[in-house]
């Protein structure tokens, strides 16, 4: 008997221990975020609760648009702590921006996690598949947002409470986070106006001055860059190059390009990608491209070398790439104009998912609204990160977008990005195929570099091969 | 006893022991497996509505899809590239080992300390290695005189040296192995040869690898099981952190898992047709199973 008993209690604790990690998560994450709000009453967790009840969802909009209406405040108003999540690869955005907003905001805790950029959107998609907690705040990446807007998954900020007024940004980005039907799934983090970054000592060396609009007159046609590139590996016995990776032109040449990736039921590649081949392909055979694969970090070593001349910079790369990696370098960085006129490349949008609760879409509302819309967010942004938030209302003030920074020898990057490149950008229509189209042009550079016996046809009429593979809707035509 | 105790014993308090593990196996593993059988005939990418296709998904990995074609071709052409020479080594640095009086102890623990080493700084290791304009590698090429080699970005190399990151790791492992078996063959058997007058490489080739056959059948299958679920080490080896491309150079290395990875989960996330790779991927590993283990019974049987 004493036999027995031990056995079933064995038995029992085995099962016990296993089904222990089979706990509701979702209920853990609740009590987590809404750790404090036993105090509260009938607060925003419970309004989530009945949410999830259905009855008394009519309650629960109704918590929902008093909390919202008032924001993060409400939660200030009762002292209650609301912890919102976020995940994002930027930290050089998120880190300053948020540590900055729970100074001031002391209710709201803001949970970051860095997810790489290569599994983000595949992290996201599992999570709705899955029915887990998503994080209250997405990063939605500029060549996903077709297919971010397809999730289904985020508050239309122009709806009430938020009620964003889309006319509020530039024109030529306010309609990139939003659907056709007019619904905005998010908030552009800034405007991603893009230039050539130069290090100032070796274009001194080289073209005898270190001014960006003399730099700007040197390079007018992309044939200058094939001229003055080879000069440069020429005179520096082959050791020098204007540029570092085939990937960082090919993707330079490709967001400067504007033809739209779809139109309608066809998608455009060999148009859009020919000329970038092309380019790419001279400058291999000039050796105004060295060998690098973008981003490894032998790459990005080359920011701190003295080989390499010119850096396709997007206005993110400044402190992502250029000050992280050249830390020593201050001083000795210049932005000029590319001969392909401003472009924008990258970028991303912040988003508020339907699924999160009341108290959490309030205050990551608040967070938000104070990053795009009130002075203290933009300030920090542009301060703590460099970043202009695309709100117009700021450019009215011609000392927003101005400002030496000593990193570029006193150069006003603010003023030259957001004053001259971002007035003449034009935006591609976005497509839902936009990322598998980028992964083939990663896939091409490589190539192009790696066999120097390949033409921008092979290249192209690969990439064809690779669009027949990767692209399956059986609707599309692939030209 | 009685009877009715006796059929308690036989049926109630085995189950009661089994039924955590059966249920457990059910829902995480043969459920899902049903479940991504089932998928495999819908279009499906996560979200909304799954729609029914029947065999469209098989049809177009078997007719269209020239990337799972290529990822099988790749799978085996690294295999063959790293573990035949893997399971040599280490077949013959055990030996060399078992005759090892001093230093045995830390040589196999040198040789095995690879295996253990985690995927990702192996990964990194090898990329700072063979990198075209920063490697190791290179730099010795170029010291004596010759041209450095694209080995990560060029289609040709870049297997090559995820076949030689598999033996630069599993060799110990394999040495391991056959260690143990060494060990277990009688010192009468060598005692014998050498009263006989066998040499040692006649003691290695007519002993030693006839008597370590049962592991080499082991090694040998569960390699080609190993092989055919290559994914770490070509992944982590071109998974840098701001490019996307699939597979390294023209797609050389990847792999069916890799291919079923991105396909289902990476840059085009379709669910359905990533559960018919995912299932086509599960018949093959099963049919060479098969082979292997009727191989191995046959062998076992002579």
């Amino acid at each position: 008997m004493k036999r027995k008993i031990v056995s079933v209690l064995l038995a029992v604790s085995m099962l016990a221990g296993m089904m222990a990690g089979c706990g509701n998560g979702g209920n853990d994450g609740n009590a987590k975020s809404d750790a404090s709000g036993e105090e509260a009453g009938g607060d925003a967790a419970d309004a989530a609760k009945d949410e999830a009840g259905g009855d008394d969802a009519a309650d629960a909009a109704g918590d929902d648009a008093s909390g919202e209406e008032a924001g993060g405040s409400d939660a200030e108003a009762s002292g209650e702590q609301v912890t919102i999540t976020y995940w994002g690869w930027d930290t050089n955005w998120y880190e300053p921006m948020f540590a900055k907003f729970m100074e001031s905001h002391p209710n709201i805790k803001i949970e970051a996690t860095t997810v790489a950029y290569s599994d983000y959107f595949t992290k996201i998609q599992q999570a709705i598949a899955s029915g887990s907690e998503l994080p209250t705040m997405v990063q939605q990446s500029c060549t996903l947002i077709e297919n971010y807007k397809q999730l289904g998954v985020f508050e239309d900020l122009t709806k009430d409470p938020y009620n964003v007024d889309p006319n509020a940004f530039f024109d030529f980005i306010k309609g990139r986070a939003m659907t056709d039907d007019g619904q905005l799934i998010g908030i552009e983090q800034s405007v991603s106006p893009s230039a050539i970054a130069y290090k100032r000592d070796l274009a001194k060396k080289y073209f005898g001055t270190d001014d960006p609009q003399e730099l700007a007159e040197i390079f007018k046609t992309t044939d200058d860059y094939i001229t003055e590139g080879k000069r440069v590996n020429e005179e520096s016995g082959g050791t020098d190059y204007l540029f570092h990776a085939g990937g960082a032109v090919a993707e330079w040449l490709y967001f400067a390009d504007s033809t739209d990736v779809q139109t309608d039921n066809t998608i455009n590649f060999t148009e859009k990608m020919s000329k970038v081949m092309g380019l790419l392909c001279d400058m291999r055979d000039n050796k105004v491209v060295d060998t690098f694969e973008n981003g490894t970090p032998q790459a990005n070593a080359t920011y701190a070398d003295d080989n390499h001349l010119f850096y396709p910079c997007p206005n993110w790369a400044i402190t992502y790439y250029i000050k992280s990696n050249d830390v020593d370098g201050s001083g000795n960085w210049g932005l000029m104009m590319p001969a392909t006129g401003g472009y924008s490349c990258g970028g991303c949008s912040v988003g508020i998912t339907n699924t999160s609760t009341d108290a959490q879409k309030a205050a990551a509302w608040e967070f938000i609204n104070w990053a795009f819309f009130t002075e203290e967010g933009v300030q920090t942004a542009k301060e703590e990160v460099e970043y202009y938030v695309p709100t117009k209302e700021f450019y009215e003030d011609p000392s927003y977008a101005a400002g030496a920074d000593e990193f570029f020898a006193g150069q006003d990057i603010g003023a030259f990005l957001y004053g001259e490149v971002a007035q003449s950008i034009v935006l591609p229509k976005t497509s839902v195929w936009d990322q598998t189209v980028i992964d083939i042009r990663d896939l091409l550079a490589v190539a192009v570099m790696a066999d120097p016996s390949m033409t921008a046809e092979d290249a192209v009429q690969k990439g064809l091969e690779e669009c027949a593979n990767r692209i399956t809707d059986s609707e599309l035509t692939i030209k | 006893m009685t009877r009715k105790g006796n059929k308690k014993y036989r049926i109630f308090w085995p189950l009661f022991f089994v039924a955590p593990f059966i249920i457990f196996f059910f829902t995480f593993n043969l459920f899902p497996i049903l479940y991504s059988l089932r998928l495999s005939f819908y279009d499906w990418s996560g979200v909304g509505e799954k729609v029914f296709v029947g065999l469209d998904n098989y049809i177009r990995i078997f007719t269209k899809d020239a990337t799972f074609l290529k990822s099988l071709g790749n799978t085996l052409y690294i295999m063959l590239l790293g573990f035949p020479l893997s399971i040599f080594l280490g077949l013959v640095i055990a030996a060399f080992l078992s005759n090892l009086k001093k230093f045995r102890n830390l040589f196999q623990t040198l040789n095995f300390l690879p295996y253990i080493t985690t995927p990702v700084a192996i990964g990194l290791i090898f990329t700072f290695l063979f990198d075209w304009n920063t490697g190791i590698i290179n730099r010795v090429i170029t010291f004596f005189g010759g041209e450095g080699i694209n080995w990560l970005g060029n289609a040709r190399f870049a297997p090559m040296v995820i076949g030689f990151m598999i033996i630069w790791k599993c060799t110990g492992y394999y040495m391991a192995l056959y260690l143990s078996g060494i060990t277990s063959i009688s010192s009468d058997i060598y005692e014998a040869a050498k009263v006989d007058g066998a040499g040692t490489v006649r003691t290695f080739f007519s002993i030693t690898v006839p008597l370590l056959k049962p592991i080499t059948i082991f090694i040998i299958f569960t390699s080609l099981i190993y092989a055919l679920q290559l994914f770490d080490e070509p992944n982590l080896m071109f998974n840098v952190s701001t490019t996307s491309i699939i597979g390294g150079p023209d797609r050389s290395c990847l792999t069916m898992v890799w291919n079923f990875y991105d396909v289902a989960f990476g840059s085009t996330a379709r669910l359905g047709y990533g559960s018919a790779v995912s299932s086509t991927l599960f018949i093959i590993i099963i049919v060479a199973s098969l082979i292997g283990m009727k191989i191995m019974n046959k062998k076992e049987e002579n």
